[in-house]
């Protein structure tokens, strides 16, 4: 009895997890979600939902070298076999690091870059991150895709 | 009352009728490969992921409540390691059935603080990979076909019949999985005028194999391609529990998966799907085949021994 009170429960809380905001998940996930995340049943399963991404988009650090150098420094992109086993977690971090609202990202990433390009006497000055983006028309049209554009997002300078 | 007690009755029967622990065991076998799989293709961006000298310095704060990370009190790069170690030492425990239990505890633990150590680098399939952890956990896993069987002096190769309620809990995860990613897409546009899966397979960013421009391009197999995704969905979420048309939606699924698999770069999602499959295998149809995998492997073996031996 008490494990079915327990699934019960469980299997409610997933659903309800899985509902789109509305009063009443907001009344009963109040109960559940605690349970369903404290047992790492939380989830979601938008992928490419409501819609899928209408940009192609890409990231690059652009760092300035203390003796006036530059170096760019892109995510890791691996092979289609194996690589792309490890490199979807650049492209995820790339997805979300180039939003507005994840700006806490950016000196994280900009002080990791110049940790890794700083080399023996060589210290890094600048690092400007920059994304990428080229627009995808729909199907059927003449043109598959829009040109790219680029901006900077934050700048981190060094003394 | 007669029917509550019907209805009361075919809820135990669903959860609770002892069946052969044999699908549970390719659910175990595989998903310990597949979280091995996981970490060896961690392993080059561990410390930059996951470290305190990485890309998130800071452990995450969540605001959402009871969601907790080992490495959120413990943000060093020795935690992150012993946390990886643990995970892969427990896969294969997992794998071969070696404390059962507690191994897939520790993958569940390690798994799970590492997975929301950095939820930026994250996906859906990383989600499920987390949630068929804890199921494996809950299941009697190392009751058939195990190093712990083996120990107990108890033949290795028999399934024990066990009460399948984590099993039914892994099937019901798989049947809202869609239905939700079909609840999720209706609201859009795209997938409502048919060309979703074209912008889908133009990202470039998500590319692997790509498809020709044509394909990719034409209107009339989007609008193919993405209601046949959606409907695929719609019947694996609700088809699959009819034993009749499961082997067929599922089948379906595969095929839909393998295409996704191969056009974009999704990492483990997949492969986890497949893995949450393996909980719809018929008993007879598990016992079968981890028998033939047996067979196969003596024979093997025993046309090896008289070559060693000569």
């Amino acid at each position: 009895m008490v494990l079915s009170i327990f699934l019960a429960f469980v299997v409610l809380g997933i659903v309800v997890f899985d509902l789109p905001a509305s009063k009443l998940k907001s009344k009963v996930s109040k109960a559940t979600d605690p349970v369903v995340n404290a047992l790492g049943l939380n989830q979601n399963w938008n992928v490419f939902a409501p819609d899928p991404r209408r940009e192609s988009i890409s990231l690059e650090a652009r760092v300035t070298m203390s003796d006036g150098s530059h170096r760019t420094w892109r995510p890791y992109v691996g092979g289609d076999l194996i690589g792309a086993y490890r490199d979807y977690r650049w492209g995820k971090f790339t997805e979300n690091v180039r939003l507005d609202r994840n700006r806490k990202l950016w000196p994280g990433l900009a002080d990791w870059v110049a940790r890794r390009e700083a080399s023996g006497h060589l210290a890094v000055r600048r690092v400007v991150l920059i994304r990428h983006w080229r627009e995808l028309r729909p199907p059927g049209a003449g043109e598959s895709e829009g040109p790219t554009r680029s901006y900077a997002f934050y700048t981190r300078t060094w003394r | 009352m007669t029917g509550a007690r019907r209805l009361w009755g075919s809820w135990e029967r669903f959860w609770f009728e002892p069946e052969s622990t044999a699908p549970l065991v390719l659910v175990r076998v595989a998903f310990g490969v597949l979280v091995l799989a996981w970490a060896l293709s961690l392993a080059p961006d561990l410390l930059t992921f996951l470290g305190p000298h990485g890309l998130l310095p800071d452990a995450p704060r969540f605001d959402s409540p009871g969601l907790w990370t080992l490495l959120s009190p413990l943000n060093s790069s020795a935690a992150v390691i012993v946390c990886y170690c643990a995970l892969i030492a427990a896969a294969v425990a997992l794998v071969v059935g070696f404390q059962t239990r507690l191994a897939a505890l520790i993958v569940f633990v390690a798994y799970t603080s590492m997975e929301r150590r950095n939820f930026y680098v994250t996906n859906s399939g990383d989600e499920l990979i987390r949630i068929i952890a804890l199921i494996l956990f809950l299941a009697p896993a190392g009751a058939a076909v195990s190093v712990d069987r083996w120990r107990r002096r108890l033949p290795p190769w028999t399934f024990p019949k066990r009460s399948p309620w984590a099993l039914r809990l892994l099937q019901v995860q798989v049947s809202v999985l869609y239905l939700s990613a079909v609840w999720d897409k209706v609201r859009g546009v795209t997938w409502n005028n048919g060309t979703a899966t074209s912008f889908a397979m133009r990202l470039d960013d998500i590319a692997r194999f790509q498809l020709p421009h044509a394909i990719t391009q034409s209107e009339l197999i989007a609008n193919l391609l993405t209601y046949g995704t959606l409907a695929t969905e719609l019947s694996i979420g609700i088809l699959v529990w009819n034993r009749r048309l499961r082997p067929y939606v599922l089948l379906a699924g595969v095929a839909l998966h393998l295409s996704i698999d191969l056009t974009m770069r999704i990492g483990f999602f997949s492969l986890g799907v497949f893995v949450a499959y393996l909980a719809f295998v018929s008993p007879e149809r598990a016992e079968w085949v981890i028998q033939a995998v047996r067979g196969r492997a003596e024979r093997l073996l025993s046309a090896r021994a008289p070559a060693a031996s000569r």
